[in-house]
Formats: C-alpha cells, structure tokens, sequence
C-alpha cells in the first residue's frame, strides 16, 4: 500500500488589530480600537453590553457574512451565497440610521508572511473600502487595493486570503472561519453536525483542499437527486391510487352500479349546495331588509322623541296663566309691584285689569292663545307609544334574522365542504363523465398508466445518479479516511490532552465511516457518546472547544499563531468544570495559539484559572464598561464583577512571574 | 336644562312628599328621583332610559341640574310654588300632574318614583337619606368627599352586585316593596356602623 | 364589597318579604294600607304610653272579621275615639276608613290566614302573614316603634322632641350608656361623646330637609361645636354646642362636677365662636344651639348608689339663669335646651 502524503497545512490567519467605527450598540465609544497581542484577549462585560455583537463584526469585516442562526448548512457554496443577506438585517438593530454610512470594520491581520489591512463597510454587501496587503516586516506592499472599485477589491480579496491561507475557495475560509473556528452564540456543534464535520474534516485533514470542495458538491448533489427521487416515486404513487379506482369501476357490469351510485350522490350533494345557497341568499336579504326596518323605526323614535320634547315645553309654557307666575303672585299677595317696587291697592287693580283682559301685566301685549292643546301632547304621546312598540318589534325581527342568515350561511358553508370533499375523493370518476360505452374511462386508465411509468422511470434516473455521487463521495470519503488515519496518532494526543484538562477524564475520538458519511465519534470511559443528550451541556460545549482547538492546532503549520474566537457560554458551565475550562484555554494559549474570548461574571473562575496560567504576557482583560451606557441592571452587574476583577488582575500579575 | 322627564318626575314627586310631610325640600326631591332611577336599574331599565344624570355633592347628597332646572320652570309656570324654602304643588300643578299621568311616556317612571316614596311607610325620611349615603355611587362621596358623578360605570357596577344579590336572596318580585325596603335595611345597617366606628375613632 | 349572607338575613327577618311570599300582591297591597294606618295613627297614640296590646289588621278581601262585627267605624285616624288603657283593635278598611274595638278578641296568628296583621306591645312589633311571624327590627334611638319616628322640620322642635322624649328618662339607648350604673345619679367619666353620638343619631334621623348633621371631630376650647348642622341646599348652618351638668365618675373616689357656671361658660363659648364664623363665613346664616344635659342630683357623694326624690329631682326645674342672656341680644342665639334628666329613685 503506498504511504499517503501528509496532510497539507492551513495558515489561519492571526488577528492583530480591529477598529470598529458607528457601531451605535456601542454608546459610550464610537470608535472601538481593540489590539490583540499574543495569547488570550478576554472582552468582558455584563450580559447584554454586545460581546456577541464584537465576535461577529469581527467575522464578519473577516469574511463579509454574518451567520444566519435559522439557516440550515446543506453545502459550503449554499451557505456563503444565501447567508449574504442576513448581515444587514444582523446590523439593523444595533446601528442607528444615522451612523449606517459610518459603520465600518477595519482590521489587520497577518496570513503568513503577509499582513492585509482593509476595511469593510456594515451594509456594503461583496464590498471593501481600502484594502492593502504588505510584507509582515513592513518592508514591501504587495498589493495596494486603491485603484481598484470597493468590489473588484472584495474579490481580490476572496481570491488572495483563501491562496495564502492554503484553501482552494473562499468560500471554505468563510466555512472554516465562521464553522469551525468560531465557538459562537449559535453553540454550533461540530461533532453533532455531521455534515458540518464531515467538510471540516475534509478541509483539516484532506490533501487537497479541491476535495473538499468536491466532496461537498457530491454530498449535495446525492441529496438533491434522492428527493427529487422521492418526489417521484410518490407522485406515481397518489396517481397509482386514482388509477386503482378507475379500474374497479371501469369493469363493465356491476360497476356501472357503482358508478352510477357515485354520480347520484354527487347530484344530490349539488342540488343540497345549490338550495343551501338559495337559502343563505335569502335568510341575508332577510337580515338587510330587517335592518332597514329597524333602522326607519329607530329614527322615527327619535324624531318623535324630539318633537314631544318640543310640545311638552310649548304646552308647559302655554299653560301657565301670567297671573300664577310668583313674581305676578306676589304682587298681588304683597300689593306691591314685584318690579318697582311701587305700593298700594292700586296695583293690585292694575294687575288683575290686565290679567282679565289677557293682557301681559308686564309690558301690556295681548296674550295669544300659542299654547299647544292637551290633546296634541297626547296624540304625540300615542304616536311615540306606538312607534316604541314597532321599533321593539323591529329590533325582535332584527335578532331574529341576524341568527337565522348566521345559520343559513353556516349550512351553506357545510354543503360547500361536503361537495368538496366528495368531488377530491371522486375526483377521477367525476373528471371522466358519462358516456354511453365506458370508453372515455378506458382513454384515461391509458393515460394514467403511462404517467406512472415516466414518473418511475425518472424516479429510477435519479436514484441512479444519486447511487453514482455516492459512490464518487465515498471514493473521496476513504481518501479521507485513509490522510485520518495517518493523521490520528498526531492530532489525537493534541485533541485529548486539550479535552482532559477540562473534563478530567479519558476521552477519545475516532473518525467513523457509515452511510450518512464520515464523522467522529467521542467516547468517555471507552463509552461511545453518539447521541448529543449524552454528554451535559457543559461537557458539550467545552468539548467541541476542544476539538476546534484540536483542529487549529493540528493544522497550523509550526509557528503559526492562528487566532480562535469563542463565545463563552454563559451561565451553562458548572462551577466545577470553570477552571479546568480556564486550564484548557491556557493549555491552547500557552502553546502559542491566540484564543479571542468574551467572558462575565459567571465565568470568573475560568477567567480566574486562565490568568493564572497566563499572567499578563499572555492574556490581556479588556473590560467593557467604557463601551457603552449601561442600564441599571447592567451597572449591577459590572459591580458584582468589580471584586472578580481584582481577583483576576491579581491573578495575572502573579501568573506573570510562575516559572513555565 | 331641563327636560319632559325632569319636570315630571319633579312634578310628580312634589305631590308626593306634599302629600305626606305637607311640603316638600329640594334635598327630598333629589334623592327620591335619585331613589327612583336606582329601583329602576333595580327593574332592568336601561340608564339612559332616566333621562337625566344625577352629581353627588360632597354632603353625600345626589343632585341633579336638570330637575333644578324643572322646578324655575314649573314655579314660573305656576305649577309649584316656594313655601319658606321648601316646594309645594298649586292647584294647577295638580291638574297638570293628573293630566300628565296619562301619558304613557310616563308610565314606567312612575312606579319606580312611587316605589321609592313608599320607602317613607317604613322608614323615617331621615333614615332613607341616611341609607341612601351609604349606595356605591354616593358612599364614596360621603367617605371621601368631593363632588363627583354618579351612575359612573364602577358604581353600575357595583349597584348591580346588589341587585344581583337582592335578586339572589328574594328571588323575582313582583313588587318593588320587599326589594326595596331590605336594600335600605341593609344600607341603614352600614350606614350605623359607619357612625359608630366615626364614633369610635374620635373618642380614640 | 357586598356582604350577601348579611343581606340575606336580613330578607330572612323583613315582614315585607314574608307578606309577599305567603299573601303575593294582596298581602302587599294589605300591608301598605297598614304601614299607613300606622303613621297617622302613631300621630294620635303614642304607642310607648300603652301598656297593653295594640293590634292592627287588614283582611286581604277586606271582610269584616267576625269579633269586630259591631266595632266602631271610623272615617279616618283623626274621629278616632280617645283610648282606655285596654288593648286596641283595629281593622283597616279602604279609603282610610277603619273599624276600632277594644273589646274584640282576635288571634293574629289566626286572622293572619287571609290578613296581614300587626302587634304592638311592650315595645316589641310583630307582623304576621300566614303562619309566618316576623319581629319588627326598630334602629331608631328611643321611639318604641319605627312608624311613631318623628319627622321635624325646625331643629329647635327637634331638640325639643329630644328632651322630653329621650334625654329626660333616657330612652335613648346610646344615651343610656352615658349613665354609671342603671339609677342614673351620677354620670360615667367623659360623657359628652356619648351625648354627642345620642343626639346626633336622633337629628340625623328625625330631621327632615336637605340637612347634613354632622358630629365634630375636635371639640375643645376653641372649637366648641359638637354637632354641626348644615342645610346644604341653602346658606343655613346650626351649631350645636353640648354642655352636661352634674356629676361623672372620676376615679373610685371622685367625682367631677359642674354646676350652671359651666352653661354660662358653654353660652359665651358659643358665642363667641358665632362671632368668629360670622367673619369668616359672613354670607352663611348660622344659628346657635346651646344644649344642656341636666343630670344634676342632690347630695351625691363618690359612693352614692341610690337616691330619694328630694334629691333626685332637686334640679327639675333650676333653670339657668345666663347672663349675658345671647338669646336675647343676639338673633343668631337659640335659647339654650336644659334637657333635664330624671333619675331612678328610691
């Protein structure tokens, strides 16, 4: 057997600097300069302050793609393209309108021996605004982006980082970068996504990165030929049903009976629609014309209401005598004019003059009979009473049909569902017709039976081509196997010194071949953990850390200071696994690789572990309190780090001075 | 500004509390009306169907601007007249009243007005009013204090719980006398209790 | 937040809706006849003078009953004739009309089969419908039955009313509690609330009109009022000031006394307070009412239990002489109310 080559190398690029400008989230600080030096860069900060946001502008001024959490990954290719557009949507919330033209990130990064610079605006879509790549000793400019437009650099750019870092497409830097070195708040799960993992493997321990990429193609190509498969198979199968059908009536004989039966029930079913429907028309025609009663009756209610009130104050008026008004009354009584105040029997006869005159006893008019009679109050009176009762009745009548149209129309609905039901289940009987010698029915079982053939025969094709990608897959598949297993003996040891410093005990990784394709398993104790729920959520998340970081190391070539983002879980750690998960981090760290981490409160003991290991030459704290204002809520929070805090400085400056 | 309804009821209740003490206080007028449209929402009547609303003055008295404004108009009319401060019905107003009684707009009223009025057969007029303090809409007013509406939706409310309650131990009358008279009972209870605990609070 | 069981023993106790229940509509038409009867009636006979029962009916069919066949048919209330100390009897007819004996002997649960029949005796009311009975519950302070509440119009009539018919033998059951013990020769320490809360129940009941009463909460040396009175649909205001004379139970061996001295101080305090109000609230035509609680006795000592007549009724009619006399000078000043209060003697 000829020994296979071995695997090929990947220049992850390192971080060195980012700048992030107009990120609104960002309140207190407009411009957010971070430096990463060698080691740890832990960003902390209370829960909410945008430590996720940090990791993915990061991302994505690296690969112009914000991850999509709902999207599905089906192939390296598919993933780039359809994630393109959800960047904006990510942003939208965190950028105000006002800065969205400001919103840049601009980073430095060193692939090895070059050092890129560039920058790339929030919402410019496959774009960049500068993009520079020079020598990393300063020396020389390897290419300057300036003449080019924003989007001949971005594909300059697609095309020089994936060459330097060793990849064949840009499209597998964004899938190694956002997938497999980035432990972010999606808590993607390599060893449990098998076709995530089966393309990292094939990126990681694949000679040629073009594999990959075919491997990838033919996986999808398979898929897509088995459901288009599928889909065929079960069409021929819904018309192998109607076809069924057909058959046992088109007999001749009894099953004219039958046919004969189903056309009767269909009949019945339609003229039970038809009057159903008749009767909903009806019953509303019914409901507006009682409306429109009750509506007239109302308003005559009113009118007459109106014009009692009217007659009632005339007649109130009117009935009164001058002689009864107090001020005229009084006068009398007193023998005193009640308005200037002039006194003597003399009044008295004034007045009463006046009065038996039917003159006003105040300014002398004759007082006109304008009174409206008893008996116009009580016409009104009787009209109102009668009208009230046909307004009750109106509104009786109203009810009334406004229940029986809600009926009418129910039925009709029912009669609708039923037809319905029946003509889909009937559906080829009825399409057919009647016809005197069964012979329209005969054209169709003929026309249904070469449907199902094509639709099988093209069934056939596709599960063919499918069967072909598959074996092509597991051509590449063994090849893959093959560059693992001579791989193993190196990446393993790095994978279970990293995953026992954490878990504190035995654990071990193979890759396994089965029909879904190639993965890894773990197992703790000899125990295979093949399902997710077999593992504690802690243990989960750390150890697929710890393969990432296997994976980076393995890759790496000597030298190398590739840079791992993680997003550290929050609040799902147990206490006592925080400081093995602070050990293993230094583990990683001190082997000279760069982990860009973000932290709280509730990671104070990893944090804690890890400066201990670290000291201040090769961990940095960034807290994030000067980023932003912080609520109430917030501000509490960053207090209870307060005392951590200095714990952890402590820390690190004891670590500094532990011997190595 | 007054209405059919206001004058009528205004009317109507002169002759009544004439009938019995000789004349009849504005204050009277008011709580009787007031009185007589709470037994009609007691009777299943509509609100509005009173046709007038009704304020709580912060003596924890109802008050109604619209029966106020009936009486200037019946008085200039010669129907009532002022005796000392208090109203009495003339001769001509009880002409007026009969013939206004057989209208039917008034019917409905009537019974609840004269149901309220029959109140006074068992109880003293001070200790109606005293009950009548201690009704959701004018108990507020009286604890309180401050002017404020009555028949607001929170009151109607709570006014049904006790009607709903009236109806739940009595079951359905067919007179307003039973309903009406334990209502009051039980207000006169809380109306004593209240004396007391202020009572009690000042001695404290 | 209704309480319901309350209410519903109290439907269980009312005579109303035991009439209805057991008579429906008669029984109700038959009982307003008699709850009218009642009041004009109680006008006439004041129902705590009578020593023996007092029985009103009305038959639902308005026949006559068999033992008032030859009773005297009465017109109305007022041809009533004047009553012996016997038992009464009446029969309401229509129209006001009513058949009087004081012969007749009527069983009430009896003539309860087709009547509503009323009781009164010793102060206890009973209404029987069927062969239901129910007590008459009577909230009202001192009067023996809840029809015989008068209505007063003027306030003076009212405080009146008070004393002769409360203060002066204590029929008022509050005022009852302002005594040390049941003679009623000295008061308990601090009386004046008691004698606040009696007097106030009594006004708040038994005045008519669009009155507010109201006990004041602070009463002391500048603010003498005990109990305002407020016609709120006019500018009108009564001020009540209350002084009680005599002497109240201090400690096993005191007593605290006042004698006229301190109505004459209550008078000028009074007075003065209406001064005050006149300047502050010039518009407002107040009165004042100066009310003595008399329960003066002779001879009382720390230990005194029992007393005779002499000295009982030593100060039954010591009036007071006021000088300045304000009811005279002064048209806000009422003359004051001596409500003298008789004790229980020997």
């Amino acid at each position: 057997m000829p020994t296979p080559p071995i695997a090929r190398q990947l220049r992850m690029p390192r971080l060195l600097k980012v700048r992030l400008e107009g990120f609104s989230l960002y309140s207190a600080k407009k411009t957010i300069d971070v430096t990463f030096s060698k080691g740890a860069f832990c960003l902390a900060g209370a829960n909410g302050m945008g430590k996720s946001t940090f990791l993915a502008a990061l991302n994505y001024g690296l690969t112009g793609i914000v991850p999509d959490p709902n999207r599905r990954f089906d192939s390296v290719a598919e993933y780039y393209k359809y994630s393109l557009g959800f960047a904006d949507a990510f942003f939208n919330g965190r950028i105000d309108e006002d800065d969205r033209d400001k919103a840049q990130v601009s980073i430095d990064l060193e692939i090895g021996a070059d050092v890129f610079r560039f920058t790339r605006g929030v919402f410019e879509r496959e774009q960049l605004r500068s993009l520079i790549v020079e020598s990393s000793d300063g020396e020389s400019v390897e290419f300057d982006g300036r003449p080019l437009t924003p989007h001949k650099r971005h594909v300059r750019f697609t095309q020089l980082v994936p060459a330097q870092i060793g990849l064949d497409t840009f499209e597998q830097f964004v899938f190694l970068q956002q997938f497999v070195f980035t432990f972010d708040e999606r808590r993607h799960l390599l060893f449990w996504d098998e076709k995530v993992l089966e393309q990292a493997l094939h990126l990681c321990f694949g000679l040629d990165p073009k594999d990959a990429d075919t491997a990838d193609s033919l996986r999808r190509e398979a898929e897509v030929a088995g459901s288009l498969g599928r889909n065929f198979h079960w069409q021929a199968a819904e018309l192998k049903k109607r076809l069924e059908q057909l058959e046992s009536v088109s007999a001749p004989g009894e099953s004219a009976e039958e046919l004969d039966d189903i056309r009767g029930r269909h009949k019945k079913l339609t003229v039970e629609r038809d009057e159903a429907e008749e009767a909903a028309h009806s019953a509303e025609q019914e409901r507006a014309d009682a409306d429109l009663l009750f509506a007239k009756t109302t308003a005559e209610v009113a009118r007459l209401s109106a014009e009692y009130e009217r007659a009632f104050a005339e007649y109130l008026r009117g009935s009164a005598s001058p002689a009864a008004h107090p001020v005229v009354k009084a006068s009398l009584s007193e023998q005193r004019c009640g308005l200037c105040g002039s006194s003597g029997t003399g009044i008295v006869e004034a007045i009463n003059a006046n009065v038996n005159s039917d003159l006003c006893p105040l300014c002398g008019s004759k007082i006109v009979a304008r009174i409206r009679t008893p008996d116009i109050l009580k016409k009104l009176d009787s009209e109102l009473a009668q009208q009230k009762t046909e307004m009750r009745k109106a509104m009786a009548r109203r009810e009334r049909a406004i229940a029986e149209a809600s009926t009418a129309v129910g039925r009709f609905n029912d009669t609708l569902s039923a037809l319905d039901r029946f003509e889909r289940e009937y559906a080829s009987l009825l399409e057919v017709g009647e016809d005197g010698d069964g012979s329209r029915i005969q054209r169709t079982i003929a026309g249904y039976r070469e449907q199902i053939s094509t639709l099988l025969s093209k069934r056939q094709k596709q599960y063919e081509k499918r069967d072909e990608k598959k074996k092509e897959l597991n051509r590449l598949r063994r090849n893959l196997i093959a560059q693992y297993s001579e791989a193993e003996e190196r990446f393993v040891p790095v994978f279970k010194t990293l995953a026992h410093s954490f878990l504190g005990i035995n654990l071990d990784v193979r890759m396994e071949a089965g029909a879904r394709g190639v993965s890894l398993t773990v197992s703790v104790d000899d125990v295979p953990r093949r399902k997710i729920f077999q593992l504690s959520e802690s243990q989960r998340f750390f150890v697929d850390i710890a393969l990432r970081m296997a994976l980076l190391k393995f890759t790496s070539p000597p030298g190398s200071k590739a840079s791992l983002l993680v997003d550290t879980p929050e609040g799902s750690l147990d206490i006592a696994y925080e400081k093995r998960a602070g050990d293993m981090f230094a583990r990683f760290v001190l082997d000279g690789f760069n982990l860009i981490f973000t932290a709280n409160i509730n990671t104070s003991q990893l944090l804690l572990a890890l400066a201990s290991n670290c000291g201040t030459s090769h961990m940095r704290l960034n807290r994030m309190t000067s980023w932003t204002e912080l609520s109430e809520v917030q501000r509490a929070e960053e207090n209870l780090f307060n005392n951590a805090y200095q714990q952890i400085s402590a820390a690190l400056a004891k670590g500094s001075t532990r011997p190595r | 500004m007054p209405n059919m309804l206001s004058s009528f009821d205004f009317l109507f209740l002169t002759e009544k509390l004439s009938g019995k003490f000789g004349t009849a206080t504005f204050g009277e007028i008011h709580l009787f009306s007031y009185l007589g449209c709470l037994l009609s929402l007691f009777g299943g009547q509509p609100v509005a169907d009173w046709g007038y609303g009704f304020a709580g003055l912060d003596t924890g008295a109802p008050f109604s601007a619209e029966l106020q404004g009936a009486y200037q108009e019946l008085e200039s009319a010669g129907f009532v007249a002022n005796s000392g401060g208090k109203v009495v019905i003339t001769e001509q107003g009880k002409y007026q009243l009969e013939f206004l009684s057989t209208l039917r707009l008034f019917d409905p009223r009537k019974i609840y007005l004269a149901a309220g009025c029959e109140s006074l057969l068992c109880f003293p007029v001070g200790m109606v009013r005293n009950a009548m303090s201690m009704e959701p809409g004018l108990r507020p007013v009286l604890k309180v204090g401050g002017a404020r509406p009555l028949l607001e939706t929170t009151a109607l409310e709570q006014l049904h719980e006790h009607f709903d309650a009236l109806y739940g131990v009595l079951g359905q009358p067919h007179d307003l006398l039973a309903p009406s008279t334990v209502w009051l009972s039980y207000l006169l209870e809380l109306s004593r209790k209240y004396d007391q605990d202020l009572a009690l609070r000042a001695q404290a | 937040m209704i309480d319901i069981n309350r209410m519903r023993k109290i439907a269980e106790s009312l005579y109303s809706p035991m009439v209805e229940a057991i008579h429906g509509e008669r029984g109700t038409r038959a009982l307003r006849d008699v709850l009218e009867f009642l009041q004009a009636f109680y006008k006439r006979l004041a129902p705590e003078t009578r020593k023996s029962r007092i029985l009103v009916l009305k038959h639902l069919d308005d026949v006559t009953l068999d033992p008032l066949l030859d009773a005297n048919e009465c017109p109305s209330v007022s041809h009533m004739p004047t009553f012996s100390d016997d038992q009464v009897v009446v029969q309401v007819l229509q129209n006001g009309r009513s058949l009087v004996s004081q012969t007749a002997v009527v069983d009430p649960v009896q003539a309860a089969q087709e009547s509503v029949v009323y009781t009164y005796e010793e102060r206890i009311e009973k209404f029987y419908a069927g062969a239901e009975v129910r007590t008459v519950c009577n909230p009202g302070v001192g009067y023996a039955s809840i029809f015989a509440v008068p209505t007063f119009d003027d306030l003076k009539l009212a405080l009146d009313e008070y004393r002769d018919k409360h203060a002066r033998k204590t029929s008022c059951q509050i005022l009852a509690q302002a005594w040390k013990g049941q003679k009623r020769i000295v008061f308990r320490n601090a009386p004046e609330s008691t004698m606040r809360n009696s007097l106030t129940q009594f006004l708040k009941d038994c005045v008519r009109g669009d009155v507010e009463v109201r006990p004041e909460q602070v009463v002391d040396q500048s603010h003498p009022v005990d109990i305002k009175v407020t016609w709120y649909m006019s500018n009108r205001l009564g001020l009540i000031e209350i002084k009680w004379l005599g002497a109240s139970k201090k400690g096993p061996n005191k007593l605290t006394r006042y004698s006229e001295g301190r109505a004459r101080k209550g008078a000028k305090q009074l007075a003065d307070y209406l001064d005050g109000n006149a300047v502050q609230a010039p518009q407002q035509e107040t009165r004042g009412y100066l009310v003595i609680f008399d329960g003066r006795r002779g001879g009382v000592k720390p230990w005194t239990t029992r007393i005779n007549h002499a000295n009982g009724f030593k100060y039954e009619h010591a009036e007071i002489v006021f000088s300045p006399k304000y009811h005279h000078t002064r048209s806000d000043f009422d003359p004051p109310t001596r409500m003298f209060m008789e004790p229980v003697c020997d």
